[in-house]
């Protein structure tokens, strides 16, 4: 590689390399953070958050938002808690059929009735919320089928299923998003929606494509999410995996206007809030603080955002 | 005759309300010429070009192409005719490669479906740019590329990917550094040697002497003459531009004594450079600025709204700093900005409520203005500048541009303000406010408050001016006093003769 | 070219005769509803949300939002209760003081690198939960009764509860701000064109900050009434607060993308969603399902602003 294009790699996917400085940090002030169990924790649970982590990578690449994911992920959830009676694949199918369900839902109010994304996905964000406590009676339920369990137990060589799940979830979208023609055309969309429709790209339907993706990945969130702890309430997936989902995609260094971007990239970010979550529970920082961390990285995040922007205005 | 044109464009009227845009005007191009349509703002010239590539239909007249009569009513008629545009807001994505910029729409795929062939893209689309003689990575993004490597893949893009055989070209220099000039003029050269036809529209003589074939002049809606290269003097494209020789009005020529406002050593990033001027008391400066000079971003520069590398104003000798629009109220210096819709009406609101928002802070003495004070102030202006409106409690939105345009004149006048500034002040207004905004202006100046007017139409600054500073690159080129101050002089220098 | 719609000739008045539809529709069919007791029941409802959304009508005229309110809520009832105990006196002054701080903080960061308020808010949501949290360790806190701080909350005015005469108060104080002063006026141009507004010489940072310390204060204000009428302070009381004051906002016909709106379409809204809770509580409907009609009422409403609002750009 020559040093041009190894400069721009690192620069690309800085975010790793803080992730490893980080990671080397941790490790240092807690025996614990290196154990297998540790890692293997951490990159379960991302599993869940990176999820939707893609979905709404993707839809931030075509210049929109998806306020919803976290909602509809507590609404996979507790759709394959409710229906895991008649078996496992039963509320597979069940979670992942209401994520992308209320992905389309998403997709076809935007596009049809040409409102801003933002403004939807927050309206869906509480239907969907309310949704979810009027299906769990606003209790805590838990799955009667304990064979659900197996879907976060079952292990592969040794790595437990979900994790290789994701990875070959990462794999595949990022494929596709910078070598199909789908994700050319959501990138294209993206970074000029005008342009794109003069020049035959149908924009509904990539709109409507990506946001019913986005759904769905929410729903294979509450899906592993179930196949976790199988139980379900209301209080899942608020405002603090909403804010975890979009600090990751900025961290990623991916830009809110849309056009750019990688579903790596946005990993490396979901990968750095994993570990920094788990560090701080690693140290016992309690999750009240967590909350505070979380709030402050988000609004920082997007102050550099904003400055970047104004700084490429002005050139 | 016919058969020799791939165009021509016989008869053809537009009027928009208010004005006759085009007036029965002729028009032909040949096959794999370069023609280049010279003439002031408001000569019709962008009107027909749009008719051309569709984006207006024509009221009456004829276009033929290739000797068969067409009727461009779309975007995509005049694609699929073969007529191309390349506007000055280029339509790219900046955010991918150069490549999927050229073949937007129209990737090519590869064996497996839904997938890309990358490697067939960006081998078409090096040996493209090869073709052109243009040195760009068909990978770089093109966020990258200069304003000129971007208009260079626009019109590569019209031609290859479009199969243009009318490529039009608007003010395609102005933001063009003179290598890339240089590298324009090739591509057009190119496109020559293929039979592509060329239609280039500019204010730059000296540019268009060097390129073009033949060139037309076009005046108040009519084609005023098609010269042959060897026919191409400058006297006489200028006074094919300007008509008759317009009588010469005596304009009373200021005294100069005391300077109101004064900037010094302006400088903005890509677009100033070393600026710097006086405005005396009395006088009506105008900054003549056609596309590409900067003179909104001077202007913008000036107020606070775009940020200046380097800035030193002054106002009746005492030094002042100008951080936001706030600053100059301050000091009695207010601002017409050149689009109005986007930067001065509030749209959904009220004559009322348009004309009166400067004086609310300016008068600063009450925290609860009382209402009826405010619509007297409104009916005041509605009567002394004449604004046609069913009541002052109308929708600004509903009123013609040259009503919305007196509305906030009149916001500007409420302020008793010492110094005013005007963008384009007479933009997208028809002909009839227009003169009714000059009559206001004139009367401003007469009561002795300075003003600074910015315009890309050159007989209107000429016409309200004494004394005109024109602007080219974001550079001063020339400046007029008085009798000198005439529509002559000023094209002249700004079309680099 | 002005397209006449149903909404121009009904004007502000349309959400006015939905709510007096719905009340005239619920006292025929509910016979429970039409009870004094049941209407002195929502009016004691309204208030709380009433005065935050009061607050949040100027922030969303001025064309932001601010989610934070909830965490807000919560954080300053748990001040309130955990330093009454000191003083009232102590406890009123903090919270206000705090509210200033948290207004100033979210406006000035928004405005200062004109960031996307949705968003930014989202994240004072999550941070101010958090200092709720840490503040009470997790724990519901208990105050003290019977001290003339609960006047507020308990007392009455001829016959009127203390806290809807201040609701009614703040709403009129909000009104003629809005309406007579020249700083409402200006939240309204920023709403509509801050571009054009600040090139007209207002101070649209200096505005929209405004709105958001009004915006806390107006909770501070509701914190102090529920403190005073609850006697406990918890660190998640206020979650979801700020979605009930944007569905009361949207359907008393404020809307979202700012510009337009007045104090007493929020009146409007608020009890129309008081009553269609009302309701639904009489009809015995799992508090769950008002989430769900709330996330409706938003949806329909945003697609009523947004056709609306097309008309004027022509």
């Amino acid at each position: 590689m020559s040093s041009e294009k190894l400069r721009s790699f690192v620069i690309e996917h800085r975010m790793l390399f803080i992730v490893i400085a980080v990671g080397i940090v941790l490790s240092l002030l807690s025996r614990h953070f290196f154990s297998v169990e540790n890692i293997v924790s951490i990159l379960t649970n991302m599993s869940v958050e990176g999820s939707m982590v893609i979905g709404m990578a993707l839809v931030i690449f075509l210049g929109e938002i998806d306020l919803s994911v976290g909602s509809v992920m507590a609404l996979a959830t507790t759709l394959s808690v409710l229906l895991q009676n008649y078996g496992v694949v039963v509320g597979v199918f069940a979670g992942l059929s209401g994520g992308l369900i209320a992905g389309l839902v998403n997709g076809v109010l935007i596009t049809k009735l040409k409102l801003p994304s933002i403004a939807v996905t927050l309206g869906t964000m509480i239907l969907i919320n309310g949704v979810v406590f009027a299906l769990t009676g606003e209790h805590t339920i838990a799955g009667s089928n304990s064979s659900f369990l197996l879907i976060s137990q079952t292990q592969i060589f040794g790595i437990p299923l979900p994790i290789i799940f994701f990875v070959v979830l990462v794999a595949v979208f990022e494929v596709i998003i910078q070598k199909s023609l789908f994700g050319r055309n959501v990138f294209a969309v993206g970074g000029n929606a005008t342009a794109s429709r003069l020049f035959g790209i149908k924009v509904e339907r990539v709109r409507i494509s990506c946001f019913a993706l986005s759904g769905f990945l929410s729903g294979v969130a509450g899906v592993l999410l179930a196949g976790k702890i199988n139980t379900a309430s209301g209080n899942l997936g608020g405002s603090g995996t909403l804010i975890l989902v979009i600090t990751a995609v900025l961290l990623g260094g991916i830009s809110l206007r849309g056009g750019e971007g990688s579903v790596t990239r946005a990993i490396e970010g979901i990968l750095l809030l994993m570990i920094l979550n788990n560090g701080m529970v690693l140290m016992r920082i309690s999750s009240f603080v967590q909350d505070v961390i979380r709030g402050s990285l988000l609004i920082l995040v997007l102050a550099i955002e904003a400055v970047n922007v104004r700084r490429k205005k002005y050139l | 005759m016919s058969d020799t044109y791939l165009l021509e464009v016989k008869n053809l009227t537009k009027t928009f309300p208010g004005t006759v845009a085009l007036d029965e005007i002729d028009f032909c191009l040949k096959k794999g010429e370069v023609h280049a349509i010279v003439g002031e703002n408001g000569a019709g010239k962008s009107t027909l070009m749009k008719i051309l590539s569709g984006a207006y239909t024509r009221d009456r007249g004829t276009i033929l192409f290739d000797g068969e009569p067409v009727d461009i009513n779309s975007v995509e008629v005049a694609r699929n005719i073969g007529v191309s545009m390349i506007y000055q807001e280029i339509e790219d994505v900046p955010t991918v490669t150069v490549a999927e910029n050229i073949f937007l729409g129209r990737l090519p795929k590869s064996k497996i479906p839904g997938f890309l062939n990358f490697k067939e893209l960006f081998d078409a689309t090096k040996k493209i740019l090869h073709e052109y003689n243009v040195d760009i990575n068909p990978q770089s993004k093109i966020s990258t590329l200069t304003t000129g490597e971007r208009q260079f893949i626009e019109i590569i893009r019209a031609v290859v990917v479009k199969n243009a055989k009318i490529v039009i070209m608007d003010e395609p220099t102005s933001s063009l550094t003179k290598t890339e000039v240089e590298k324009l003029f090739s591509i057009v050269g190119e496109l020559r040697k293929k039979g592509i036809s060329v239609i280039y529209i500019s204010h730059r003589l000296d540019e268009v002497m060097g390129i073009a074939d033949r060139v037309s002049v076009f005046r108040d809606g009519k084609n005023r003459g098609t010269l042959e290269k060897h026919e191409l003097d400058p006297d006489r494209v200028v006074s094919l531009m300007i008509g008759h020789v317009l009588k010469r009005v005596e304009k009373k020529s200021s005294e100069r004594k005391e300077v109101v406002f004064e900037v010094k050593k302006l400088s903005v990033r890509n677009r100033i450079v070393d600026f710097s001027m006086k405005v005396y008391k009395g006088e009506i400066l105008g900054i003549a600025g056609l596309m590409g000079s900067g003179k909104d971003e001077l202007v913008e520069s000036i107020f606070g709204l775009w940020p200046a590398q380097y800035k030193e104003t002054y106002f009746f000798g005492e030094k002042i700093f100008v951080k936001s629009p706030v600053d100059a109220l301050r000091y009695g210096i207010v601002y017409l900005p050149e689009e109005r819709k986007s930067k001065a009406l509030f749209l959904e609101m009220s004559v009322n409520d348009n004309v009166v928002p400067q004086w609310l802070f300016y008068i600063k003495k009450s925290f609860f203005p009382k209402r009826k004070n405010e619509v007297d102030v409104t009916e005041y202006y509605v009567k002394r500048l004449s604004i046609k409106t069913p009541s002052v409690f109308t929708k600004v939105a509903d009123l013609s541009g040259g009503n919305q345009q007196k509305a906030i004149l009149s916001r500007l006048m409420a302020v008793k303000p010492k110094m005013l500034v005007l963008n384009d002040p007479t933009r997208g207004i028809d002909v009839g406010s227009k003169e009714e905004i000059y009559s206001v202006i004139s009367a401003l100046s007469d009561e002795g408050i300075p003003m600074l007017i910015l315009s890309s139409e050159i007989p209107e600054i000429c016409k309200l001016a004494n004394r005109v500073i024109v602007l080219s690159k974001g550079r001063i080129c020339a400046e007029f006093v008085d009798n000198d101050v005439t529509t002559e002089n000023v094209i002249r220098a700004a079309m680099g003769i | 070219m002005k397209k006449v719609k149903f909404r121009d000739i009904i004007g502000k008045q349309s959400t006015l005769a939905i709510l007096v539809l719905l009340v005239l529709l619920l006292s025929v069919t509910t016979p429970s509803f039409r009870t004094v007791g049941n209407m002195v029941n929502i009016l004691k409802q309204v208030s709380m949300i009433g005065i935050i959304s009061c607050g949040m009508t100027l922030v969303v005229i001025s064309g932001c939002l601010d989610l934070s309110v909830g965490s807000v809520f919560s954080l300053l009832n748990v001040i309130i209760i955990s330093l009454q105990q000191r003083s009232n006196l102590l406890a009123i002054t903090v919270a206000i003081i705090v509210a200033v701080l948290i207004g100033l903080f979210n406006g000035g960061i928004i405005t200062a690198f004109d960031m996307n308020s949705i968003i930014v808010t989202l994240g004072s949501l999550s941070l101010i939960g958090g200092l709720a949290l840490l503040y009470t360790n997790g724990a519901i806190i208990h105050g003290i009764s019977d001290t003339w701080f609960s006047v507020i909350g308990k007392g009455r005015v001829f016959g009127i509860p203390v806290h809807v005469l201040v609701f009614l108060f703040i709403a009129l104080i909000y009104q003629i701000l809005l309406t007579g002063t020249s700083f409402g006026k200006k939240i309204r141009y920023v709403g509509v064109n801050p571009e054009a507004a600040r090139i007209a010489g207002i101070r649209t940072g200096k505005i929209r900050t405004l709105t958001f310390i009004i915006s806390s204060l107006s909770v501070a204000v509701a914190a102090i009434i529920y403190s005073s009428r609850m006697v406990t302070g918890s660190p998640v009381t206020g979650v979801g607060y700020e979605f009930s004051a944007i569905t009361a906002l949207v359907v008393g016909g404020i809307s979202l993308r700012g510009g337009s709106g007045s104090i007493f379409g929020t009146i409007i809204g608020v009890l129309i969603l008081a009553v269609i809770v009302n309701a639904l509580t009489l009809y015995n409907v799992p508090f769950s399902i008002q989430n769900i009609v709330k996330g409706f009422l938003i949806i329909i409403a945003i697609i009523a602003d947004i056709r609306a609002r097309r008309e004027i750009e022509f």
